[in-house]
């Protein structure tokens, strides 16, 4: 990663992530962003932590020695974790929380800025590999759920802005739990070859088995013979990509939502 | 004063090599598992991160180990020799928080919460551990924490750690979400009953 511009000295950064007590992958990239943003030395301490796993929300203000530490729920979207878990588990009151000696500042979650735009598009190009990408469709492929709107919103935000890169043939949006369905991908998509990238922040069950399912895909990613691309009836070529918070900028949009935070309240 | 330089001090009065759960420090600081011989050439070096945290996440037969806590830890590897940084992480890795809170323990500001304190703030899934019975919660201390786990339930028993020479008590302030999880559980059966 670049050096920074703005010196964050002597401040700390929390990654707030999910976890799992039964997929080990789900963690995996917060470990990733909190490597990558340790060794980049923007920080004075790179704290992570996790819902469903250790060190819990509140075993990790036992650690944080910082006067000043930016939290940032390591999510996609906002929704019930990062407006109800996340303030609640560690006492939040706003954006700004002083906490004994310690101040908190309360980031927005990676998967809504901007510059997610560009990990999405990042994963799929990888994919692509030497296929020029104007020639391919995108599909950003979200979780949705009806009793949350900024789950899809988010993913629709982020595919306006895909879309207005032009760096895609065309860029379509589709859930696993709401419409419109990728059961429906054939119809969302015009363009004969397509780069599917899941928008989830780890690699699990819903991008290796649940989203190739419901696409009708021969082939998951975890299957030994496993290729991309993998050709559908008509000659339609599917381009598998890894999941959006895996891809190795992530760590810089955890960056720039740091940076967002102060510009947004004026903070130095 | 920061915990590095805590423990650092706290280390040097204390007979070595000191013990953390499943770990052994010795002196230089050199990491391996307590069972094992420090000198035993035939200890494999994890020199990574990514090797430490797939040891602690992991057990031998390759399954997943949610609670860190949980006795077995993996044999047969060494890491190190570690500065004070890097033995302040690494352990931060294999026993999340422990240190801070053993600092804190020690210096006599460390503030248990009682398990209704944890349960009455939950919501959505977990709301229901708030009606976990008495006897029950009783029960998943002796299975979870007891036979299951190496750190103290400081809150449920306050108990305090025996403190023996060399020996870094692994202590736990406020119930873990393993324990949640499995008071969900318990509290929903008895729904059901």
């Amino acid at each position: 990663m670049k050096p920074r511009r703005k010196n964050l000295e002597g401040r700390g950064l929390i990654l707030a992530g999910h976890g799992s007590m039964f997929s080990p992958e789900s963690a995996l990239p917060i470990y990733r962003h909190a490597a990558s943003l340790r060794a980049c030395g923007a920080f004075a301490a790179v704290y992570e932590c996790f819902w469903k796993e250790e060190p819990s929300y509140r075993n990790i203000l036992h650690v944080v020695e910082e006067a000043c530490v930016y939290l940032v729920p390591d999510f996609l979207s906002h929704g019930y974790f990062t407006r109800e878990i996340v303030p609640r588990e560690f006492g939040l009151v706003g954006p700004v929380t002083r906490r004994g000696s310690c101040e908190i500042r309360y980031c927005e979650p990676p998967g809504r800025h901007p510059r997610m735009a560009e990990a999405i598009a990042e994963q799929a190009a990888k994919t692509l590999g030497e296929i020029p990408s104007c020639g391919v469709a995108l599909l950003l492929v979200g979780h949705g759920t009806d009793r949350n709107e900024n789950s899809a919103q988010t993913a629709w935000e982020q595919a306006e802005r895909i879309r207005a890169s032009g760096r895609f043939a065309e860029c379509s949006v589709a859930f696993l739990e709401q419409e419109p369905s990728v059961a429906r991908w054939r119809e969302l998509i015009a363009s004969r070859d397509l780069a599917v990238v899941p928008f989830f922040l780890s690699e699990g069950k819903h991008s290796y088995v649940d989203i190739p399912r419901m696409m009708g895909l021969a082939r998951q990613p975890r299957d030994p013979d496993f290729r991309n691309p993998q050709t559908t009836e008509k000659g339609r070529r599917v381009y598998y990509a890894g999941a959006a918070g895996m891809a190795p900028i992530v760590d810089q949009v955890i960056l720039a939502q740091v940076d967002a935070f102060d510009e947004a309240h004026r903070m130095g | 004063m920061k915990l590095t330089e805590w423990v650092e001090c706290r280390l040097a009065r204390l007979a070595p090599p000191w013990m953390i759960g499943e770990i052994r420090i010795s002196p230089g600081y050199l990491l391996t598992h307590r069972a094992d011989a420090p000198e035993d050439p035939g200890l494999q070096l994890l020199s990574d991160w990514e090797s430490l945290l797939e040891l602690a996440r992991f057990d031998a037969a390759g399954r997943f180990r949610p609670l860190r806590g949980a006795p077995g830890l993996r044999k047969g590897w060494r890491r190190g020799p570690l500065s004070i940084d890097e033995l302040v992480a690494d352990l931060q890795l294999l026993y999340p928080g422990a240190v801070a809170v053993w600092a804190a323990w020690e210096e006599e500001r460390l503030v248990s919460t009682p398990f209704s304190e944890t349960a009455g703030r939950q919501t959505g899934l977990y709301e229901g551990t708030r009606r976990l019975p008495a006897d029950d919660l009783s029960l998943l201390v002796e299975e979870i924490c007891t036979r299951g786990c190496l750190r103290r339930p400081l809150w449920y028993s306050f108990e305090r750690p025996s403190g023996d020479r060399g020996e870094i008590p692994l202590l736990c302030p406020e119930v873990c979400h393993y324990f949640l999880h499995k008071a969900r559980s318990r509290a929903a059966a008895r729904k059901a009953a």
